[in-house]
C-alpha cells in the first residue's frame, strides 16, 4: 500500500507546487500560523502584557481610541485595547475552524464517495442522504446554532467540525460521487476485477487518486465558508466567549466617532485579515484544482519507472495516477 | 427528458422529507424539556397542558403531526400570536427578489467574464485573483465600505433616498411584500413566456433571436406591466431600496461563478469538438460562446446546484449585516428576520418555519436547474430516448 502511495503522491505534489496560487496561499496561511504561535511570546518578552493584553490591556500615557503608531501598529479601540495585539489574538480561532473544517469537509466527502463504489444498494442510499444534506443551508444552520444559550459549547474546533460535516455530506459528497461514478464504470476497474483486484485495492489504487484533487478543491472552499460564517457570528456576538476578527469590524464600526466615521485602522486591518486568509484557503483550491487538470495544461514529467515496479499501463494515466505529458 | 426530470423531482421530495424530519428532531435538541416546563404550574397543569398539545403522545406520532403540520402550511403561532406561515410570506419576496436578482445579474455577468478570462489564458490569473478576492470579502464589512462610500465619500445626496423606504408612498394600507409578490407575479409569467416562445421557435438562430430581445425587454416590459397595475412608484421605490442589498450579493457572488465559469472554459481548450468547430471555419467568437462556452455552462450550473444552500445563507448573512451596522442600520425585513431575528427570545417555532420555507424553495430552485441541465445536455436526452 505505501508503495502505491508514493507512486502518485508525489508526481502529484509536484503539480500543486508547480503552480503560484498554490505557493502564495501556503505562504498566507503560513504566516498566520507564524502570528498565531508568535503571539504568546510576544506578550511575554517584547510586549508589556497590562498595556498589550488583548482581552485587558490599557495604555496609560495615551488618549484613546489612537490612530497606528510606533508602540501601536494599528491603533489602540476606544477603550485603550492596542488592535493589532487583538488582531493577533483573533486568528487561532478562525485558523483553527478553517483546518478543521477543511479537513473533515474532505474526509467525508472522499468516506461518502469511496463507500458508494463498494456497492450499488450503498451508493443508492448514499445519494439519498447527499440529496437531503443538500437542502441545509449550512451557514444558516450554523448561525442558528450559535444562536443557543449553549453556544459556549460551539468552539471554534467544533464549530469546524459541524461546517465540514455538513459540507463534505452535502456539496462535498455530491461532487466526488459525480465523479466516481464514471471512474468505477470505466473499463480500466473492470480489467483489475477481473485480474483479482479486492474491491478494498480497486478503491486504494483507482478511485482514491483521482479523486484527491478533487476533494483539494471541496475542502479549501469549505474552510472558507467556515471562516466566513463563524467571523460573523462572532460578528453578530453571539459567540461572546472568545473575541476574534468578527468582533474586532463590529466594535470598529460601533465605537465611530461624531462625524460618523468608524475606527479605521481596526477595521481594514480585520476586514482584510479575514478576506486574506479565505483568499489563502481559495488559492490552495485553485492550485489543487491546477494540478487536477495537469493532464490537460501538460506542465508534469512522466515520472521515471523505478526498478521492479509496475509497467506503465493506459489505465493508470487515465486513472490520474500519472500525469502525462 | 420527462422522464429525467420526473425521476429528479421524485428523488427531491424524498430529500425534502429527509430534511423536514431532521428539522423535527432540530427542534426537540434546542429546547431542552418541552414547551410546558416554561410554565410553572405544578404537575397536574402541565400534563393537562401536554396532553392538550399531544406532547404526551410517542415520537412517531409527534412526528406524524409535525409533518402533518407542514404540508398543510399551519407552521403554528409566533411570540406575538401571529401565524409564522404569515410571517414568512410577509418576509419571503425580499429574499426571493434579492436571489433573482442578484444571482440572476451575478450569473451574467460571471458567466460572460468567466467565459472570457478561461479563453483568453493570458488574462486567467489576473482574472482568479480578482474573482477570489471578490469571493473571501467579509460580508459585514464589504456592507458597511458600500454603505459608507456611498452614503458619505461620492456624497450622492439621491443615495440617503435609497437607504430607507420613502415614507409618503408607504403611509397607507399597501404593505411592501403585497407589492413584492405581484412584481415577483409578473416576473414568473413574463418568464413562462419567454420560455413558451423559445419552444416555438424552433431552430437554434430563432431561439437565440427570442432570448437576445427579450433580455433586452423584460425590464422596459415589467416596469410597464407594473405601472398599468398600479403597483408602479412602489415598485420603482422597493426596486431602489434593494440597490445596496444586491450590488452587495452580486460582488459576494460574481466571483465564485467567474471562478467556475473560467475553469469549465480552461477545460474544453484543446478538445477534439472545438478542434473541429475551427476547422469548420468558424470565427473565434462563435467557437468560444457557441460551442466550448455551451459545454462549459453544464459544470457551472451543476456547481450551482451544490452552492445553493450556501447562496441562500450569504443572502440571509447579508441581509442581517445591513440590519446591524450601528448608525448604518438599514433593516431589512427579509428571511434572516425570521430565521434568526427572534432567536434571542427563544422563538424557535418562527425559525424552524423558515428552515421549512427555505427548504421548499431548495427544491424548487433545483428541479428549475435539472431542467436547464436537461435541456442544455443532450447525453441527458440521449439517454432518455434510449430507454424510451
Amino acid at each position: 500500500m505505501a508503495e502505491a502511495r508514493s507512486s502518485w503522491v508525489r508526481p502529484w505534489l509536484k503539480a500543486f507546487w508547480s503552480h503560484w496560487e498554490a505557493k502564495a496561499g501556503a505562504a498566507i496561511l503560513a504566516i498566520f500560523t507564524v502570528m498565531a504561535f508568535g503571539h504568546p511570546i510576544l506578550l511575554g518578552t517584547a510586549w508589556r502584557e497590562s498595556i498589550y493584553d488583548p482581552r485587558a490591556g490599557y495604555d496609560p500615557f495615551i488618549r484613546h481610541p489612537s490612530t497606528p503608531s510606533w508602540q501601536h501598529f494599528l491603533g489602540t479601540d476606544a477603550f485603550g485595547k492596542d488592535t493589532f495585539s487583538m488582531l493577533m489574538a483573533g486568528i487561532t480561532p478562525s485558523l483553527i475552524a478553517g483546518t478543521v473544517a477543511a479537513i473533515v469537509t474532505s474526509v467525508v466527502g472522499l468516506a461518502v464517495a469511496a463507500a458508494g463504489a463498494t456497492s450499488r444498494r450503498a451508493d443508492r442510499s448514499l445519494g439519498l442522504l447527499v440529496d437531503a444534506a443538500l437542502y441545509i443551508p449550512v451557514p444558516v444552520v450554523m448561525l442558528i446554532l450559535g444562536a443557543d444559550p449553549r453556544a459556549d459549547r460551539l468552539t471554534p474546533f467544533v464549530f469546524g467540525l459541524l461546517f465540514g460535516l455538513l459540507t463534505g455530506l452535502s456539496a462535498g459528497a455530491l461532487v466526488m460521487r459525480g465523479h466516481a461514478l464514471p471512474i468505477m464504470a470505466a473499463g480500466y476497474v473492470d480489467a483489475a476485477r477481473i485480474s483479482g483486484a479486492s474491491t478494498r485495492q480497486v478503491i486504494g489504487r483507482h478511485l482514491l487518486p483521482s479523486l484527491v484533487p478533487l476533494a483539494g478543491v471541496y475542502m479549501v472552499l469549505g474552510a472558507a465558508g467556515a471562516v466566513v460564517t463563524q467571523g460573523f457570528l462572532s460578528w453578530l456576538s453571539y459567540t461572546a466567549t472568545y473575541s476574534d476578527w468578527g468582533t474586532l469590524v463590529y466594535w470598529a464600526i460601533v465605537t465611530k466617532d461624531l462625524t460618523g466615521a468608524p475606527q479605521w485602522a481596526a477595521l481594514i486591518a480585520a476586514g482584510a485579515a479575514l478576506s486574506l486568509l479565505t483568499l489563502g484557503f481559495h488559492l490552495i483550491a485553485v492550485g489543487f484544482r491546477r494540478a487536477a487538470h495537469a493532464p490537460l495544461t501538460g506542465k508534469v514529467a512522466l515520472p521515471k519507472p523505478k526498478a521492479g515496479a509496475a509497467p506503465l499501463t493506459k489505465p493508470a494515466v487515465e486513472a490520474g495516477q500519472i500525469r502525462q505529458r | 427528458m420527462r422522464r429525467h426530470v420526473l425521476n429528479r423531482v421524485a428523488v427531491g421530495l424524498l430529500g425534502l422529507l429527509m430534511f423536514l424530519t431532521a428539522t423535527f428532531f432540530l427542534a426537540r435538541w434546542m429546547i431542552p424539556g418541552d414547551y410546558t416546563s416554561n410554565f410553572a404550574g405544578g404537575r397536574a397543569a402541565t400534563s393537562g397542558l401536554r396532553a392538550r398539545l399531544g406532547l404526551d403522545l410517542p415520537l412517531w406520532q409527534q412526528w406524524l403531526r409535525w409533518m402533518e403540520s407542514v404540508l398543510t402550511f399551519d407552521l403554528g403561532e409566533g411570540a406575538n400570536g401571529r401565524p409564522v406561515i404569515d410571517s414568512i410570506l410577509a418576509a419571503l419576496p425580499w429574499t426571493l427578489a434579492m436571489f433573482v436578482i442578484g444571482i440572476g445579474l451575478a450569473f451574467w455577468v460571471g458567466g460572460k467574464v468567466g467565459r472570457w478570462a478561461g479563453w483568453r489564458r493570458k488574462s486567467l490569473t489576473a482574472t482568479t485573483i480578482g474573482a477570489a478576492t471578490l469571493t473571501s470579502l467579509f460580508p459585514p464589512w464589504l456592507v458597511f465600505l458600500v454603505l459608507y462610500a456611498g452614503l458619505n465619500v461620492l456624497g450622492f445626496r439621491p443615495f440617503n433616498r435609497l437607504a430607507a423606504l420613502q415614507f409618503e408612498l408607504w403611509n397607507g394600507d399597501v404593505q411592501p411584500f403585497q407589492i413584492w409578490w405581484k412584481m415577483l407575479g409578473t416576473l414568473a409569467v413574463l418568464a413562462g413566456v419567454v420560455l413558451l416562445a423559445m419552444k416555438l421557435a424552433g431552430n437554434p438562430p430563432r431561439r437565440r433571436m427570442v432570448a437576445r430581445v427579450s433580455a433586452i425587454a423584460i425590464l422596459p416590459v415589467s416596469l410597464g406591466l407594473w405601472y398599468l397595475m398600479g403597483i408602479g412608484p412602489w415598485a420603482m421605490d422597493l426596486l431602489a431600496f434593494l440597490t445596496f442589498p444586491v450590488t452587495v450579493l452580486f460582488l459576494v457572488v460574481v466571483g465564485d461563478i467567474i471562478l467556475v465559469m473560467a475553469a469549465a472554459m480552461d477545460g474544453t481548450a484543446g478538445s477534439d469538438f472545438v478542434t473541429a468547430a475551427r476547422a469548420k471555419g468558424l470565427s473565434e467568437r462563435q467557437v468560444r460562446d457557441r460551442h466550448a462556452g455551451r459545454v462549459a455552462l453544464l459544470p457551472a450550473l451543476s456547481r450551482l446546484t451544490a452552492a445553493l444552500p450556501f447562496a441562500l445563507g450569504g443572502i440571509v448573512i447579508i441581509e442581517a449585516s445591513f440590519g446591524a451596522l450601528g448608525g448604518y442600520r438599514i433593516p431589512i425585513p427579509g428571511m434572516s428576520s425570521v430565521l434568526f431575528g427572534s432567536l434571542r427570545q427563544r422563538n424557535i417555532v418562527l425559525t424552524l418555519g423558515g428552515l421549512v420555507v427555505v427548504g421548499i424553495i431548495t427544491l424548487l430552485v433545483r428541479i428549475g436547474l435539472d431542467i436547464a441541465i436537461a435541456v442544455l445536455d443532450p447525453r441527458v436526452k440521449m439517454e432518455a430516448d434510449a430507454h424510451g
